[in-house]
This record gives structure tokens, sequence and C-alpha cells, in this order.
């Protein structure tokens, strides 16, 4: 049990370094494309990792999007939990409060189907703009 | 020609390392090896989570996997746990994040921040910290408590809305 407490401070002082190298509350940019037809397509992401390194709050900003429209965006951990589904539109932050440390992704698709291809066929994809604080 | 031969080989090489090699994902792949069958073939055969897994690239699948079988393992040893001390007045001893016999990189660390959150929830001596972190977002929440006896998450259990 003691020596089971020191692996565990050890590794809590690891988590601390982790998380002053990380900055609490980073926070990052990306972009992707993602589809117009998520009844047919899943969520796409940027495969972007963004280690949230202490128990606390994980929000996503959808800053712009080509054609405008409203995203279902999530994050999922890099042991497949995924934060639940939110909807947001330009200039809109989706948080997610009391989230787990982990390494997380940005997920994101359109929120319903948009024809976004014009006259070709298909519903075509857009371009997901993003910043995320973590 | 030793030239040509030796461009060659470069570029073979060169393909080679770019290109990352797709990993058997399956409930008899060696990366299971040191888990329970019966929790690795329901995490694989949960069709949320294998579409998260299959969306990720194939070098981090298996390391995904790993961690789902034995996160979902230590969340029904946590939350018994954490169950136990309710009824006991006990603090429980420390939960053992589960180790594959062939852990993929980057496993180890997941496994001792999740030891180390559990211990710190535990030494705190108050169970509403344990509480706490079983309902943390990318947790334990989502987890399903004992799918012997049915599909109620470990959230659903805390929040009164199943009873199992």
């Amino acid at each position: 049990m003691k020596n089971r407490f020191v692996g565990a401070a050890l590794a809590a002082v690891g988590i601390m370094f982790v998380a002053g190298a990380a900055a609490y509350g980073a926070t990052g940019d990306g972009s992707f494309s993602a589809t117009c037809d998520p009844a047919s397509y899943g969520f796409s992401t940027d495969g972007k990792t963004y280690q949230h390194s202490a128990k606390g709050t994980v929000s996503i900003k959808q800053k712009s999007t080509n054609p405008v429209l409203t995203s279902s965006v999530k994050a999922i951990s890099q042991n497949g939990n995924s934060l639940p589904v939110v909807n947001v539109s330009d200039g809109q932050t989706a948080t997610w409060a009391n989230v787990l440390p982990g390494q997380y992704k940005v997920y994101a698709r359109s929120s319903s189907s948009v024809n976004c291809n014009g006259w070709l066929p298909g519903n075509g994809n857009y371009t997901f703009n993003y910043s995320i604080t973590y | 020609m030793n030239r040509l031969a030796s461009l060659l080989l470069l570029s073979i090489v060169l393909v080679g390392c770019a290109s990352e090699p797709a990993r058997e994902i399956s409930p008899t792949a060696e990366g299971f090896v040191g888990f329970p069958p019966a929790v690795v073939t329901e995490r694989l055969g949960d069709p949320v989570f294998f579409a998260a897994l299959t969306a990720q690239p194939p070098a981090e699948q298996m390391r995904m996997a790993q961690l789902q079988v034995a996160s979902t393992l230590f969340c029904r040893e946590y939350f018994a746990a954490y169950r136990d001390w309710l009824i006991t007045g006990l603090p429980p001893d420390d939960v053992t994040f589960i180790r594959p016999k062939y852990p993929e990189p980057g496993f180890e660390d997941f496994a001792l921040s999740w030891e180390a959150l559990a211990e710190d929830a535990i030494t705190s001596n108050d169970p509403a910290v344990v509480h706490d972190q079983l309902l943390a977002l990318g947790g334990c929440v989502d987890v399903i408590a004992d799918p012997a006896t049915g599909p109620a998450t470990i959230g659903e259990i805390l929040s009164g809305q199943s009873i199992s």
C-alpha cells in the first residue's frame, strides 16, 4: 500500500509536469472538411490531439463555416469515450464541464442535411473552422 | 547499377515507413491478451465505440481499443468500490487499471493518470469525491455498470435514472 502510494505520488508529479507543459486552459485552432449529409456519413476530424491534463472544462467554438451552417460537434478521448454531441452555429461555443483528463480530438458534421454541393450530386462537404480551450 | 539498386531499396524503405500497416482489431488479437475475453468482445461489439475506433488512424486503433477495454474494467471496479464504501463505511483499497500483456505506447501513461485520480479521490476520505469522478465526462459515466443485469450506465445509476 505504501509503495503503491509512492507510485501514485510520482504519477501525480508527472501529471503536474504535463499540466504545466500543456498549460491548463490552453487553446488550439483547427480546420477540416466535414459532411453536409449526416444521414449518410459520420463525423470527421482533423486528427489533432489536445491534451486535457486536469479534470475540468473543455470548450469548442465554431469560428466559421463554409458554407455557413450549424454543426454537431463532440470530442472523443484516446480511450474512445465521447463527450455528448452539441449543436453550434458560427460564433457559438459548446462547453463540457467536469471532463476527465485525456487526449481528445475534435469531431464535427452538419447538424442536418444541407446541400453544400450546388448542382453537383450529393450534399457534399463544408469547411469547419474551430478553436478549442482545454 | 548498384546506385539504381540502392535507390530502389531506399524507395521501398520509405514507402514502408510512410504507410502504417492495418492492425488486426478482433477479440483474438495479440493486443488483447491479458484482458477478459468477454469484455473485449463486449466493447468491440458496441457499434458506437467501434465507429469511433475505426475512424482513428490504423496505428492508433489498438491503443484506443486496449484503453477502452481496460477503462471499462477499471470503471466497473471503481464503481463497485464506491458502493462498498457506502455500505461498509470503509474506504476501498486501490483500484487497479489492468494492463494487457502487450500494451501499446501511451497505454501506461493513461493507466497511471487514471489510477492517480482514483487514489486521490479515495484518499480524500470522502465518497462524494469518488461519486464526482464517476460522473465526469469522458470517463466512467457512460460505462454499462454490469452487462449481465442490464444496459444501465454508471451515470444513469448514480443519477437515479435507473435501478440496477
